[in-house]
This record gives structure tokens, sequence and C-alpha cells, in this order.
């Protein structure tokens, strides 16, 4: 028996190596600047992309953004009479370099034999930082990097707010200001309420809608020059109009109302926070495609559209990479399963167990819905989004509640799930600490690696607003 | 093989197949209503008919409805809807087993002390899936259809099949229902006794502001030789602050009175329009009557049935009944019969919704006649004024007080000629009233 122990051990003993090396690197190949040669702009472009098809290989896979990179590379390429010499450089997110390669040659007809030594060089030194740097090492690795602070351990760690007044549904994160407060908007369903959060939660500015309008999404986005969006989702009288605030001073300001479009900011791939929009149709509660959202003054531009898979909505989706480079799409069906899509939208994989739930909805008045159920309106419940992490984690919220029974929803507690693709389903990596109460929202501050959690300490009442509460959680 | 090993065998293979077979996890999900109303009225008693009194008449009580909505979700692509109600009069309802089916209790109710009858009734029974050959969503049973019209042909829970498929923006179903059946259960064939049904409907979603529709509708009824074709087309569009719903249909073939041909046209639009806080509605219903002259075409709007018909824009409660009723579903003439017998009506409605936070609130008011009067002295049915007020107590809960009152027009307001009930009264009925206190749940 005992030898059969170790015969199966000795023959673990690859599988986790080979764990160990399974996901490659992501490296994005950036700007060839040459000098002294004719043609400029034609050289950079071949040079790069001779080196982005020949540093692909089994340890490097090469991405098509900065955002969605371990490393990135830039080099030169300059000629001096009749040599030529291509230097390249490859830097982690944080501008430190991670390797330095050369080749030189001396004619034309070198060139290309000499780009594949360089991309050769590259990987080998890339590989080996990448396996000697626990930073590049999150996706796949199978280590337990999220383990103390964040896994349920039953320690209780990261940061906690007090009570906050008002159940907010929804959160979303602003800039962070030189002081290093970082600016908290959240939104109950009339109320805007613009926090500052530091040591403790400074309420700054908070605005209240009519109790006709419902805010049923917040998302924030940078625009170019630096100033903070807040597009707050408003469903009005069963129609979208909606609206984008911005921070003056300490205050909050509008900017833009009545805009009949469904807002949402999201880092698709784990990329850089985009605007994204959907409008609403007569007959479908969520119509067209999603597609990018661009803004001037109150008009909204629509480009890019995205076509969406089966239960696919501005809310519902999000985009990640395996570690070949291929993309997926995943969707939080109503039902709440997890689905994965492939990239002709077919589905290829479905979770066993439920995740998202959420208490907020909004209604459409549907006359021929009240002979049959009785009710006047239709309820469109909200669900927990997806996010995808920088290191393309995938990131859902879960509420598990005691009383959840057709359009009447209670949830107790929550937690946020950290999953990864395996390359044939969505695996586990961690998940918070359950919450005491119903987790109405998260967000994923990617530039700090924080989870915010919100949840609701106090549902309103008839004369209350309820109370609220934030923990910060740090992801490693 | 002795015994022993066959079993294990058996056992082996038995537990193999077990799990072979993916498993499949059965969601259950529930949704279901509470409603019940207290009346104070001279109108309404529970029982379904519409009173029209001239002896300052009032009656009080109060009924209930729930309905259970269980559905067994194998996948995302199947699932089987089940859908039941229990209506209760406060008290019962003092009917014997062979009543009438009209009436609301054909068997009574539980209403009376120690609550012992069965009131369950069915609403829906059906199978719900998609295709996996052709994509197209079908569903097989007893399920709820809406017309094409705003109700006015039919709005009902019907057997049946529908099958409809999705191509971009545009929407295709084919929907077939046995409306009735004459015969006796041993009748043979059963088919010549039956009422058929048949639905062709298109939609096309132009953009998000717009979606047109065209459709076809035919009634066959092996009894009577009823062969009923309508056209028609609906659209529903937002302009502005505005969100409108229109539909038109011109009815041809033959009328339910054999021998005659059946010409009817019948046109309806709502509007509801952003305004302050809330909504105003605003509605029009013309629905072609007969003028029952020998000889003539049928020029009468028909209705699947006459007791399926609503217009719910209309927001009325006493001249077109409110489709939130529950057994006390009537307006004036007596029945659910937005046509009145085949008189038709003309009606123009306005009102105005609103909320503040969980107080929710609407006033309206509505005017309608017979497109007909036929052999009555007037057409006119009434004016009438109502108004709610309302407060969500939760999201799912709420109570709420109606207020509504008819001045009866002089189709049924005049004494000594002939009202559009076939009545000769010689003193005026009173205008109707209705009170109610409505607790509403749904979830």
């Amino acid at each position: 028996m005992k030898k059969l122990i170790i015969m199966l051990a000795l023959l673990m003993l690859p599988l986790t190596a080979v764990t160990a090396l399974a996901a490659p690197l992501r490296v994005f190949v950036a700007d060839i600047n040459a000098t002294g040669v004719q043609n400029r702009d034609g050289i950079q472009m071949t040079l790069r992309t001779l080196l982005a098809s020949r540093l692909n290989s089994d340890g490097v896979v090469v991405v098509g953004s900065a955002a969605e990179a371990d490393a990135v590379v830039s080099g030169t390429y300059v000629t001096i009479g009749k040599m030529f010499s291509i230097d390249a450089v490859a830097q982690d997110k944080a501008a430190k370099t991670l390797t330095r390669a050369f080749v030189q040659g001396g004619t034309e007809d070198e060139l290309i034999p000499a780009v594949g030594k360089l991309a050769e060089k590259l990987s080998a030194e890339l590989i080996k930082a990448y396996i000697a740097n626990n930073n590049l090492a999150k996706p796949g690795s199978g280590s337990d990097l999220i383990k103390s602070q964040v896994q349920g351990s039953g320690v209780a760690v990261g940061w906690q707010s007090k009570r906050l007044t008002g159940a907010a549904n929804l959160i979303s994160c602003g800039l962070t200001l030189p002081d290093g407060s970082r600016e908290v908007f959240m939104a109950e369903e009339h109320r805007l309420v613009y926090y500052r959060q530091a040591g403790d939660m400074q309420l700054v500015d908070e605005v209240e809608l009519p109790s006709t309008e419902k805010i049923i999404s917040l998302d924030t986005v940078t625009e170019t020059d630096g100033h903070l969006d807040i597009y707050v989702t408003v469903v009005r009288a069963g129609e979208l109009a909606s609206q984008v605030w911005q921070v003056s001073g300490n205050k909050l300001k509008l900017i833009a109302g009545k805009l009949p479009y469904y807002f949402r900011s999201v880092s698709l791939f784990g990329g850089p926070k985009k605007l994204y929009a959907q409008t609403m149709g007569r007959g479908d509660d969520f119509y067209g495609d999603v597609a990018e959202a661009a803004r001037s003054g109150s008009a909204i531009t629509l480009k890019n559209p995205l076509k969406m898979p089966r239960y696919g909505t501005i809310y519902s989706f999000n985009k990640f990479r395996d570690r070949d480079g291929k993309a997926f799409t995943t969707v939080i069906n109503p039902d709440g399963y997890l689905i994965v899509y492939d990239q002709e939208l077919k589905e290829i994989w479905r979770s066993n167990d439920k995740f998202g739930g959420s208490e907020l909805y909004f209604q459409k008045e549907d006359d021929s819905n009240l002979r049959i159920s009785g009710d006047k309106y239709r309820w469109i419940f909200m669900n927990q989004r997806i996010q995808v992490s920088p290191g393309g984690e995938i990131l859902v919220g879960k509420n598990d509640g005691f009383w959840v029974l057709g359009n009447a929803r209670s949830y107790k507690r929550g937690a946020v799930h950290g999953l990864f693709w395996n390359g044939s389903s969505l695996e586990e990596k961690w998940r918070t600490r359950e919450t005491q109460n119903y987790m109405a929202d998260y967000y994923f501050d990617n530039t700090r690696n924080e989870l915010l959690i919100l949840q609701t300490v106090q549902r309103p009442g008839i004369a209350t607003r309820g109370a609220s509460s934030l923990s910060i959680k740090k992801v490693e | 093989m002795n015994f022993k090993k066959t079993v294990a065998i058996v056992t082996a293979a038995g537990a193999l197949a077990a799990i072979s077979v993916p498993a499949m996890a059965l969601e259950n999900e529930f949704h279901g209503m509470y409603r019940a109303f207290a009346y104070l009225t001279n109108a309404t008693s529970g029982g379904g008919g519409f009173n029209l009194v001239n002896g300052s008449q009032t009656d009080k009580y109060i009924e209930q409805r729930a309905r259970i909505q269980y559905i067994a979700k194998a996948s995302d692509d199947l699932k089987l809807v089940t859908h039941f109600e229990l209506d209760t009069k406060f008290g019962g309802q003092n009917t014997s087993a062979g009543a009438a089916v009209s009436n609301k209790y054909p068997i009574g109710d539980g209403g009376a002390l120690d609550a012992d009858r069965i009131s369950i009734e069915t609403k829906n029974v059906y199978l719900d899936f998609n295709c996996p050959i052709t994509g197209s969503n079908v569903k097989v049973g007893v399920q709820p259809f809406n017309d094409a019209y705003q109700g006015t042909f039919g709005n009902f829970d019907g057997s049946g099949v529908a099958i409809s498929k999705k191509f971009n923006n545009f929407t295709g179903t084919y929907a077939y229902f046995t409306t009735a059946n004459t015969g006796s259960g041993t009748a043979f064939p059963s088919y010549k006794t039956a009422t058929d049904l048949n639905v062709l409907d298109a939609k096309f979603a132009v953009n998000k502001d717009i979606t047109v529709g065209a459709n076809y509708y035919n009634v066959l009824s092996g009894a009577d030789s009823l062969f009923l074709n309508m056209i028609g087309l609906n659209a529903a569009a937002k302009i502005g602050p505005a969100a409108i719903s229109a539909s038109a249909g011109y009815q041809f073939g033959d009328s339910v009175t054999v021998g005659r041909k059946l010409s009817a046209f019948g046109g309806a639009v709502a509007a509801k329009v952003d305004a302050g806080p809330g909504k105003v509605n605003v509605a029009a219903l013309y629905l072609s009557g007969d003028t029952a002259k020998a000889g003539s075409d049928n020029e009468g709007w028909q209705a699947i049935r006459s007791d399926v018909t609503y217009f719910t824009p209309a927001n009325m409660w006493l001249i077109t009944r409110n489709a939130a009723t529950i057994n006390s579903s009537t307006a004036i003439g007596g029945s659910s019969d937005i046509t009145r017998g085949g008189r038709g009506i003309i009606g123009v409605f306005a009102g105005y919704d609103g909320a503040m936070d969980k107080i929710f609130y609407n006033a309206n008011i509505g005017w309608a006649q017979v497109a007909e009067k036929q052999a009555a002295a007037d057409a006119a049915i009434g004016t009438e004024l109502n108004a709610t007020v309302g407060y969500k107590l939760y999201s799912s809960l709420s109570v709420s007080a109606t207020a509504a009152y008819a001045i009866l027009g002089d189709g049924y307001g005049k004494t000594n000629v002939v009202l559009l009930n076939g009545a000769n009264v010689a003193k005026s009925y009173d205008n109707p009233f209705l009170t109610n206190i409505q607790l509403n749940y749904t979830f």
C-alpha cells in the first residue's frame, strides 16, 4: 500500500510542476522606434508585427493591449553604416525593467532571423522573470495567494465603515484625491450620495431625486480631461431617464439628464474601464447591442457594438481571455447560473452553483400582465455584476436568502467569489467571508486591488431610509 | 451464470447508467397573488352580474382571489407551467352543484363556515419549451393569450398550441386554440362541434422606439359553420414623452347569425404621456355595432367570447370593466361583454396616475355609448368618474381605496322607453356607484 501511495505521489509531482508553469506570460509589444532609416513608419510596423508573432510561444502569449498584459516590450531599431541593431526592453506594469536584449546584423536579409533570435532571448528571460516574480504568477498558478485577508478563514480583516445612513443599493468609486482619500459614490432608490473614504467615510454631498425616479445603476468613468463622470441610470415611469453628474468643488452637479440609455462602466478582459450603453425597446426590456458610449454635453454617441449571447445584457456580461489569449464571454443568467460562451457565442460551460442575487429591480407597466399575474407591472431584477480583474480573475457576487420566491426577495448574506478559467470551466480561487446581511453591491477597485463590499444593515421602512455599511478587503 | 452474479452485473450496469445520465436539476419557481376587495356599492354583489336598481339599494361584501403559480423548470429551454386560482366570497356563495357555469361560483366556494369547499380552478397548465431543431418557442396546453387588439377580441386562458420564432427584430407567431366544444363527451367526430381559433401574428421592432405588427385571425366553428376572418395592424411607439399603442382590425366572413355576412371594424388607441410626477392617460375605443336589420350585413364587432373582452387602458370600473377586478368583474349592461350584445362601443377616456414614494394615486373620467342602439331609444351608456389612492406597505403588498360613480346615459337612464338592456322602466335607475378597499399582494 505504501508503495502505491509513493508511486501516486511521484506521478502527481510532474502534474503540480506543470500547473505551476501552466499560465503563460501575457506580453504586449509596443512601439519599436526606428531611426536612420527610410520608410520609418513601415519599418516600425513590420518589426513590431515580426516580433509579436515570434514572441508567441508556449510560455508567452501576445495580447492586444497593454492593459491585458503582464509585461510590455518596446524597442529601438538603429542603422549605423551598414550595420543594424535592435534593442528591446521588457517592463512590468509598474514600469520596472524585467529584462533587456539585443541583436545585430549587417544586411536586410539578416533582419528577419535577427528578430527571431531577439524573440527567443526575450522569451527565455521573460519566462525566468515570470517564475521568479510572484507578481506575475497570478493567473492559474494554483498558489493560494489570496488567503490571509480575503478567504473565509474566519479572520475579520480589512477596513470596515461605521453605520451609514440610507440603505444603498449601489456603489462605485471615483478618483483618488491628492490627500490619498478615495471618492465613493452610493445610490439609494432615489438618492445619490458622495463620500470620501480615508480613515472614515466622510459624507460630502447628496442629492435626492424625485420619488418617481428610481436609480438602478451607478457607474463612474474618468473622461479624457480628467473629470469624473458619474452615470446614474434612472428609470422613470417605466422609461429610461438617466443622468450624468460630476463633482464640482464639494458638490454634485448635474451635467446631463433624461438620457434614454442604460449605462455601465466595465473593464472587459480586465482592461481599462470604458463606458457602455444599451437602449430599452417597446417590447424588449434591453434592446439592441451593447455599445461603447461617448458623451459630448448631453449627446451620447455609440460605437463598436458588441453582440450579446443568450441572456446577455449590458449588466449581465463580461469578457475574459484564457491562457492562449482566446476571448470568452461570461453571463449570469436570470436564474443565477454563470454561463461561459465561446467566440461564436455558443455556450460551452455553465456553473452548477447559483451566483448573483439582488433585491434591486425596476418595473415596466404591462397591461397584458394584469390579467395573467394580477400585477400591473413586469418586474425586471438587476443582478450582481461580473467583473474581470487585470489578472484575468472573474469576480462575481453571490447572495443567499431565506425568502426568495418569485418577485419577493429577501437575501440575508452575500460574498464575492473569485474564479479563473482553467481551460474548461470556471474554478473558484477564493471567496470573501460572508457578510452578515444582504450584500447589495460590490466594487472592485483594480487600481488598489481592493474589494469594496456594500451591505444593507437595515432595510428601509415606512418612515426610515435604512442603513448600510461598507467593508474594504485587500486582494493580493 | 449464477443469480448473485447476474444481480451484481445488473446492479453495476444500473449504477453506470445512472452516473452516465447528466444530472438534471429541477428549478422550482413559485409566483402568486392574493387580492381582496371590500365593496360598498349599489352595482355588484360578487356574483358576476351588474345591478341597475332604482330603490337606493346598497350591498356590502368582501371577496378574495388567490393565485398560485408553480413552474417546474427542467432547464432554460423546458418548463411546465401550472397556475391555479381560488375565488371566494366571504360567507360563501349559495350556489348548488347544478348552477350555471357562467356563475362565478358554480360549485360554491370556501367562504362559508369551516371553509369545506373545493374552490380551486385551473388557470393555466402548459408546457413551454424551445425546440432544439427549429429554435422556436412552443407552448402546448392551457395557456394565457392576449389578442393584438388590446383585449377587445379576447384575452383569455385557453387550450391550444402557440409557436413563435424570433429573427433578429422580427417575431412571428402561430397559435391555435380550441375555444369551445358544444358536443357531449361522447360525440363523434368531436371536431364538428368544436370552435377553433387560428392566429398568425407578426411583429417587427423598427427601432427601439417603434414596433409594428400585422395579424390574421380566423375562427372556425363546426357547429355553426362559422368562418370568421380578421385582419389587423397594430403599433407601439415612444414619441417624445408619449408612449402610444394603437390597433385596428377588420372582420369579415360569416357572422354568428347564420345567413348574414360579417363586416365589422374596430380600432383603439391609448397614450401615456409623462407629465409632472406621473402620467396623463388618454384612450379612445371604437367597435362597430350591428344594426340588427334583416338582410343587412352584421356590422357588430365579434369577440371570441363576450366575457373575455377587456379594454384595460380605459381605467374604468363601471362603464367598462376593470382588469384588476376579481369576481365582481363586470360593467353596466350586466356582463363583461364590451360590445353589449353586438351593439359595439364608442368611448373616450382620460386620467392621470402618479406616485409619491410609497403613495400611488389615479383619477379618471370616461364616456361611452354603444355604436348601434338597435331597438333602444338611446345609445348613451354613461359618464364615469373614479379615483384611487393607495399605499405600498411593502414592495409587493399594497392597500388602496377606490371610489367610482357613473352618471347613466339615456340608453339606461330614461323612463318609459326601451333601454339598452331591453327593459322599460317607470322609475329611472339610480346612478351606479362603487367603493372598495383593495389589498393586493403579488410575488
